[in-house]
Order: C-alpha cells, then structure tokens, then sequence
C-alpha cells in the first residue's frame, strides 16, 4: 500500500515537473526574438506587387484627390507610426505592447510631404482591427476604414479625407 | 485503496486545472486586447503619481504616434531618391517587410509557431520602389546610418540580406551621406528597373 502510495507521488511529482519544464520552454519560444541564423534557400518568396488591383486602383483615387502638400504610402509598418511609452531598450521583444503592434502594417498612410508627420491612417478592411484601432485612437490618429466591395467614387471620398486631414 | 483513489482523482484535478489554465492563457494572447492596468487601486494610484500620470478618468497610455515617419537624415535621401527614379516609379516608406516578402508553405493559423514567419513579421524596410502602373515591387533600399554598425544591427542586415536575396528581390544599402550624388543613385537605380 505505502509502495503504491510513494509510486503515486513520484508520478504526480515528475508529472507536475514536466509540465512545469513544458510551461517555461512555451514561454521562452514566444518570447525569444527569431533567430539570427540565415534561412535555407527557397523558405521566402517575393509579392508580385505591393498592392492587390482593388487596393491599387484605390491607391490611384487617393493619390488624385489628395491637396497638395501630402503623400500617400502603402503597407507600413505599425511600430514605424507608433511608438511604445518607457520601452525596454534592447530587448523590446519581450515588451507584449511592442509586440501587439509591430506584426502589423497599415494598408495606407497619409503623410505630410514636408516633415512626413502622420496625418491618416487607412485600412482597406471591412470590420474594425482589434489592435490597431484602440491603438490609433489612443495616440490620436485618426483612421479610416473602407470596405473594398464598397469602394467610394472620387467625391465621396474627397468629402470624407479632406475634414480629416484639415483636423491636424 | 480509497487513499490511492483518493490521489489518482487529485492528480487529475490538478493536470485539468494546469491544462485549463493554459488554454487560457493561450486564449488571451491570442485575443491581443489593449494591456490593461494591474494590480488594485493602491497599486493604481502609487503607478499614477510616480509616472505623473492622472489616474482617475484617463486610462494609462501605452503607445505615441512618431512625429516624423522619416528622420530627416532619410527624409533628405528620401528627396534626392524622388528625383532619381523615372516618373514610372513610385517609392513607398517604412514598409512592413512581411508585405514584401512572405513565407514559402506557411502554417496556416499558427503563423507564430513559423521561426521563418518571426524572422520577417516585425521587420521593416525604409523604403521600397514599386512601378506606378500595377505596384510591382521593383526594389528595396536599406539606408545605413550609424546605428548600422552596430552588432545586433549587422547581423539583423545579414539576415536581410539573405532573406531579400532568397526572396528574389533585390535590397540596395545606400549608406548615410551629407550629400548624396544623384547621377550615380540614379546610374544604380537603372541597374534594377526595366528601362
């Protein structure tokens, strides 16, 4: 009966131990930056283009209503427009802020051509994104989204960028 | 026999609970909500006034917008480079390297579980050349200031390197000048872009 009873703890023990082990090394290989060790050949390929037609053809639109004075860009990245209150220097990996938002990209961002200060943010997406848009409205940008089945015409865009740019 | 009973019952509860808390966990990370504030009021109000932050009514803020997308040293290359390229290219600034380049044969739903996706998800390249008619990438330019030469920052530009060149498509370093000639970036640009 005690035999079985010291089995039963043993087991229960290095169970509880493993998991444990399990656990930290899960925690570690989120957390560990992506290695630095060259990648085989063949793992990656190119886009064809930065933008799909429907998001190019939009791109066209907003260059064309655009005032003077402002620029659009495609596909930025997310840690480049905001940055991190009190960030860890040089680990910021292990920062979840950090993270929440530098796997992300913005489809457009409309800059001022002068100092390239953001103005807007655009994301050719039909339903809110549940990081960058509590993000955004937390650092006062505004963005827009638009749905691609529904694109606006010329006008009824320009009524609804140029309020907004005029904003900053 | 009701002791060993009572103990394999034990075990099981406890291996749910740790499986449970788990999943969680896992849950949670992957919802990604805005982090919230921790620990109770005391704790709050302690975190307020050493951050000089007002606690009551406005939440903590977490995140900045940059002032400038581009420094001035890149806004000052970012001008002589406009004026490089033909009228048919267009460039693109801070671009998302994942919106470049993507993985061959991607776990799908897992991406993160993907060291070769890790590798490419939260890089960016300053600016990237793309032909005005149908946004075909053409080119990707790195521009290398100081903080190039540091070592995590020369072993991040390798890894680049290799995964543009695997990528098939071709990364240009341009480092830093105070005056960037603009006949020979214009004479390299050419090398890239179809005439």
């Amino acid at each position: 009966m005690r035999l079985v009873l010291y089995g039963l703890v043993i087991i229960l023990a290095s169970t509880g131990f493993s998991l444990l082990c399990w656990g930290l090394w899960l925690r570690w290989h989120r957390t560990a930056p992506a290695g630095d060790d060259q990648p085989r050949h063949r793992d990656y390929l190119a886009h064809p283009t930065l933008l799909d037609p429907t998001a190019h053809q939009f791109a066209y639109l907003l260059r064309d209503i655009l005032p003077a004075g402002y620029a659009v860009t495609a596909g930025m990245a997310g840690n480049r427009l905001v940055t991190v209150r009190n960030l860890r220097r040089h680990q910021v990996w292990r920062d979840a802020r950090w993270n929440r938002i530098a796997h992300k990209s913005l489809d457009f961002v409309i800059i001022r051509s002068a100092d390239t200060h953001p103005v807007l943010a655009i994301s050719f997406a039909n339903s809110p994104d549940a990081v960058l848009d509590p993000v955004l409205r937390e650092v006062g940008l505004p963005l827009l989204y638009i749905a691609p089945q529904h694109m606006p015409g010329r006008d009824a865009l320009r009524h609804q960028i140029v309020p907004l740019l005029a904003r900053v | 026999m009701s002791t060993t009973t009572v103990l394999v019952f034990l075990l099981l509860v406890i291996m749910s609970a740790i499986i449970a808390a788990a999943r969680r966990r896992q849950r949670r990370g992957r919802t990604a909500q805005l982090p919230r504030a921790r620990g109770g009021r005391v704790a709050q109000v302690l975190r307020g006034v050493l951050s000089n932050v007002p606690t009551r009514g406005t939440p903590r803020r977490h995140y900045d917008a940059v002032d400038m997308v581009l420094t001035p040293t890149e806004q000052q290359f970012a001008t002589v480079l406009r004026d490089s390229l033909p009228a048919a290219y267009d460039i693109m600034v801070q671009v998302a390297l994942q919106r470049v380049v993507t993985v061959r044969n991607p776990r799908r739903g897992q991406p993160w579980r993907d060291k070769r996706w890790n590798q490419i998800s939260q890089k960016s390249l300053d600016f990237v050349v793309i032909r005005r008619a149908d946004s075909k990438l053409m080119l990707a330019i790195e521009l290398d200031d100081a903080t190039h030469l540091q070592a995590n920052r020369i072993a991040r530009d390798e890894l680049l390197d290799a995964i543009m060149h695997d990528a098939g498509l071709p990364l240009l370093h341009v480092p830093v000048q105070s005056h960037y000639d603009r006949l020979a970036l214009q004479m390299r640009l050419l090398g890239y872009l179809p005439s």
